[in-house]
């Protein structure tokens, strides 16, 4: 039960964040989808995963709020790219195809998953403890720990290579 | 539950196709991997697997959050040479 009102407020805040305007709104809107989702593993047993989410979606939103500030964006009322004449009539479309692509990405996600059982198990047969985590991330997946912490270091690397201020130095 | 997952993603699909500025590209980015993540550790409860669920759930998260470094990195240096931050001036980093 827990879950599919959890569910249902994760959904209504998704929508929330693709499409409203004011992006300050849509920002918090994330922020309370990612808690959204957050809470739905918490249902489901997976409390690790809940509190990673919940720990990354409050800083995702802490930088998008930094970064619309830096960028002006964050009191835009309407984005900037959109004229006034344009705006009512190209928003409806753009939403109404935009909304036509998600559903027909959610179909063919809906299609490859079809072969799964669909309900999650009311007793599940293998509990998910730290330790068994720190096992399967350590022994079993230890190369693939190693390459994602390899390309964390080397974006924050190229991140600071690419951004890198190249205009003349004040004296 | 599949289907909120999926649901999830379409509608970050969406987002990305509708907003027009890089941040907001950003966002949708973040709604798919959200819908992603919850789409692997519900295959994995649903298969009696759950422990790699989550550990597929976790290195998605991660690596969602080195492709949101990498969109922040794009937009300082878009910022940094047209003082705009639409995906249409994305163009102006070929050069």
């Amino acid at each position: 039960m827990m879950v599919l009102v959890f569910s249902g407020l994760t959904l209504g805040f998704v929508f929330m964040a693709a499409f409203v305007t004011p992006i300050r709104y849509a920002i918090l809107a994330l922020w309370v989808a990612g808690l959204g989702v957050g809470a739905i593993y918490l249902t489901i047993g997976a409390e690790l995963l809940a509190i990673i989410q919940w720990i990354i979606s409050t800083l995702i939103t802490i930088s998008f709020v930094f970064f619309s500030v830096m960028f002006g964006e964050y009191n835009d009322r309407v984005e900037s790219v959109q004229t006034q004449s344009k705006k009512i009539s190209g928003n409806f479309l753009l939403t109404f195809l935009s909304g036509l692509m998600g559903v027909g990405f959610t179909l063919i996600i809906w299609q490859g998953t079809k072969d799964l059982p669909m309900g999650i198990p009311d007793s599940l047969p293998q509990l998910v403890d730290l330790s068994m985590m720190g096992r399967l991330l350590t022994q079993e997946n230890l190369l693939s720990l190693e390459v994602l912490a390899l390309i964390l270091f080397l974006v924050l690397l190229g991140g600071g290579v690419v951004a890198r201020f190249e205009g003349e130095e004040e004296s | 539950m599949m289907g909120v997952a999926g649901l999830i993603g379409g509608l970050g699909l969406a987002c990305m196709i509708y907003r027009k500025t890089l941040l907001g590209v950003l966002m949708g980015i973040q709604i798919l991997v959200l819908g992603a993540t919850l789409m692997f550790v519900l295959a994995g409860m649903s298969v009696g697997l759950p422990s790699i669920g989550h550990v597929f759930g976790l290195f998605i998260t991660l690596g969602g959050m080195a492709q949101l470094v990498v969109g922040y990195t794009l937009a300082i240096r878009l910022f940094f040479l047209k003082k705009k931050m639409t995906m249409d001036e994305l163009r102006a980093l070929q050069q």
